[in-house]
């Protein structure tokens, strides 16, 4: 835990010329009625508020406007701190929360018309690749040494941040600050795992006993237990997996966040693999060439088909037939009603609706029938490679963006993250951001009620699940690319290899268009096509057709998660 | 004006294929400023002279129709060569229409009536009350997703009437439409207690629609764009 006494010392001593009394009484209302606890001390934290109320002086008065995906974390921030800030610095705050792929298509927006539609976003840092190669965006770096100093928070102290390397480009520059984040973990039912009338029931089906999946291949197993054999627990039908299968902009993060990598798609190397990435895209030196395997990708190669064959599989065969209609949203929401025993990938965003009122997860003490471990893999998967997926919704500010807007949405990005504000943020969103939140005793408190969120932020597995990464070159472009092949093939109406040489085609054809735009960085030079056998007899990805039969493994939870 | 020059220029390269098609349908509604309609005068309206300009750039053609708002959203979606506009953009949208855009950046606000305002700073500030929209409003679904209590009448000015006859706390609307509608109303309307989302307004058209065809027109848009044509008429309210 990084503590900068110099920084409040700063703060301390700052004159408060022009502080109106509204604005004391604002702050002492905030840090008593909302902003406890901290990892600040209160003076610390008055000292803070006190900073920003001062720094925004020049912008009192203004409205500014923002957007961020829906999730709890981001409610919370519209909702309570938005109206918070706008009490103690004057500037008013339109926080919007809309789907994640409005966002993408807003920001995306600004960037090709030159609108200022809104003084900043929190935007997935998935979009790195392209904030680094477009020039729209405004790299964090300098704004806060530059134009930006004087409204640059003097106890931001970035390197309590665990999350700066998402939102840092290969230039060493931050573009994306987070402000929140989450994994995408395995997720199952520990209390009927714990049942020994289920263990032998499982023990004397397979032969091995039931646990945490290592592979696919005992998560199958795990799959057809629960939804085949099992079948009902307490008079109620359960399901032994639980997807989403809609044709919507969610279906396509749903592949492209996790399926991919954790079959084993890729090359290993952290955090993306090199030199072919978990999208597939074969990158070299920081130019994308390809992603179907004829361009030395991956994205259509035996491993890519085979995770999109499993997902489909998997979803016809053992979710709940509702599971085809539902989206990231839906879906999320959908493991509290109590009838999921596992899921190959939980997205933590959802925690809050585990151990909400409405929970049908946990015990009459609030205790979570519950856990997360690391994610099973798939048969094309070794060691090195990513271990599943993180998304970090960071802070981003678009170069079009009217200086004083700039100015008055940076601070209210700021206090959004500040030590005031994100211990408490973090007890109710369950979002972690800074080393010092998770570090704290109160944070620790929980860990029994969080089923191993705690201990995940707590170890080095914060680093292994890691976003996409630089190799994206155009994240808005190419996305779409995803749900529109992956949902024609679950939906039958081209086979998952027809869909996934679609696929690849398609982000050749959208690489091969932006390597003809002179205004961008690290710009795609595609390879020329080679004969696919050629390719995939080479080392590393993309990987020649293997048995992916493998033996199914478990272990106890303790074991599964000393891998963090 | 080498801007101009140089999309005019582009004009001329766009002028493929398409010009030999059919024209496509195009599906509107009224929606002042933005589309205006009468009995006594040609349709006209910003987003109709955005959508005619990016025609004319991509050297296509249209024929132009008139639905309320949610059965031209249908009819887009399932006739081939039909589009309409200007409707928000959602993700809930997104797969059933191809989309080009946005032609209007909408701000939405949140009225309550002269006589009984309300304290609305967030979002959540509604959620006790009882809200209006219409049928085919992209935020009117989003809200009633996120269990807002809403009621949607059947055209965008009859959530204003029922607004001004207190069947509800509050009425949503885009703030340019507003002041328009109440004053051919003949009501009062306060300005908006919060203006609290933003649409992009589009043309969406059905999913079988050529991907050429949609891409020349796509590039047309953003050749406006890029010149600064439609800088004046995108003028944003802060």
């Amino acid at each position: 835990m990084k503590f900068s006494p110099v920084s409040f010392a700063l703060l301390a001593t700052l004159p408060l010329v022009g502080l109106a009394e509204p604005a004391d009484d604002a702050i002492e209302h905030w840090l008593s009625e909302e902003f406890q606890p901290s990892s600040l001390s209160r003076d610390q934290q008055r000292a803070e508020l006190n900073w920003f109320a001062q720094a925004a002086a020049p912008y009192r008065g203004m409205t500014i406007r923002v957007v961020s995906e829906r999730i709890d974390t981001h409610a919370y921030e519209a909702n309570v701190l938005a109206r918070a800030f706008t009490d103690i610095t004057g500037i008013q705050v339109i926080h919007e929360v809309t789907g994640e792929d409005d966002l993408v298509k807003k920001i995306q927006a600004q960037m090709d018309t030159g609108l200022n539609i809104y003084d900043a976003y929190i935007n997935d840092t998935d979009f790195i690749g392209t904030h680094y190669r477009r020039g729209k965006t405004l790299a964090l770096t300098d704004y806060m040494s530059g134009a930006g100093a004087d409204v640059t928070l003097p106890s931001l102290d970035l390197d309590d941040f665990i999350g700066l390397a998402f939102g840092t480009a290969p230039d060493g520059k931050l573009y994306q600050l987070p402000s929140q984040q989450f994994a995408n973990l395995y997720w199952y039912r520990h209390d009927w795992f714990s049942r020994p009338d289920l263990q032998q029931q499982f023990e004397d089906r397979y032969g091995y006993a039931l646990g945490v999946p290592q592979n696919w291949a005992a998560y199958e197993d795990i799959a057809d237990f629960f939804s085949h054999q099992v079948r009902e627990i307490d008079g109620q039908r359960v399901w032994g997996h639980m997807d989403y299968g809609r044709t919507d902009p969610s279906l396509g993060w749903r592949i492209s966040d996790a399926w991919l990598s954790l079959a084993g798609a890729g090359d290993p190397g952290l955090p993306n693999g090199l030199p072919v990435d978990d999208w597939g895209i074969r990158v070299e030196g920081c130019h994308p060439v390809g992603a179907s395997v004829v361009r030395g990708g991956a994205m259509d190669s035996p491993a890519a088909i085979y995770a999109v064959e499993t997902y489909i599989e998997w979803l016809q065969r053992f979710a709940p037939p509702a599971a085809y209609d539902m989206t990231f949203t839906t879906s999320g929401e959908w493991v509290a009603q109590g009838q999921v025993a596992q899921q190959v990938f939980w997205y933590t965003a959802f925690l809050p609706a585990l151990t909400g009122p409405n929970s049908r997860v946990q015990n009459d003490q609030g205790e979570p029938l519950w856990r997360v471990a690391p994610s099973p893999r798939g048969a094309y998967w070794v060691p090195g490679m990513k271990s599943g997926y993180q998304d970090a919704g960071g802070w981003t500010l678009l170069r079009n963006t009217p200086p004083d807007r700039l100015a008055a949405a940076w601070l209210y990005a700021q206090f959004t993250v500040s030590k005031t504000v994100s211990l408490r943020k973090l007890l109710l969103g369950l979002t972690p951001i800074r080393a010092s939140d998770i570090h704290s005793k109160t944070f620790g408190d929980r860990a029994l009620a969080l089923g191993g969120l705690v201990e995940f932020y707590r170890s080095n597995a914060r680093n292994i699940w890691t976003p996409t990464g630089t190799n994206v070159p155009d994240y808005a472009a190419l996305s779409g690319i995803w749900w529109q092949q992956v949902g024609r093939a679950v939906r039958g109406e081209v086979s998952v290899a027809d869909a996934m040489s679609n696929m690849a085609s398609l982000v050749d054809a959208e690489l091969a268009q932006l390597a003809h735009k002179s205004d961008r960085r690290c710009a795609p030079r595609l390879n020329s096509p080679e004969p696919r056998a050629t390719w995939l007899a080479r080392p590393g990805a993309p990987k020649p057709a293997m048995d992916t039969d493998v033996a199914p493994q478990t272990l106890s939870y303790e074991e599964a998660i000393k891998q963090w | 004006m080498v801007m101009r020059l140089a999309v005019r220029l582009l004009a001329g390269l766009m002028v493929t294929s398409a010009a030999m098609a059919a024209p496509l349908k195009l599906i509107t509604f009224p929606i002042p400023p933005l589309v205006r309609i009468s009995d006594h005068q040609a349709p006209s309206g910003y987003a109709l002279n955005v959508i005619h300009r990016m025609f004319e750039l991509a050297g296509d053609d249209y024929e132009l129709d008139f639905q309320p708002e949610k059965r031209a959203i249908r009819s887009a979606t399932e006739a081939p060569n039909t589009c309409v506009f200007p409707i928000d953009r959602s993700q809930e949208r997104e797969a059933s229409l191809s989309w080009i855009g946005p032609v209007s950046i909408s701000r939405h606000g949140f009225y309550s009536h002269p006589d009984r305002p309300l304290t609305i700073r967030t979002l959540a500030d509604a959620r006790p009350y009882t809200i209006s929209s219409h049928l085919g409003s992209g935020l009117g679904e989003y809200l009633q997703s996120l269990d807002f209590r809403m009621h949607l009448a059947s055209k965008n000015h009859l959530g204003l009437l029922m607004l001004n006859a207190g069947r509800v706390d509050l009425w949503i609307s885009d703030t340019r439409s507003a002041p328009i509608l109440a004053e051919r109303l003949n009501l009062r309307l306060n300005a908006p207690e919060l203006v609290f989302f933003t649409t992009l307004r589009s043309l969406g058209c059905n999913r079988q629609t050529s991907p050429e065809r949609l891409q020349a027109l796509e590039n047309a848009l953003l050749a406006m764009y890029s010149s600064g044509e439609l800088q004046a008429i995108l003028d944003l309210e802060p």
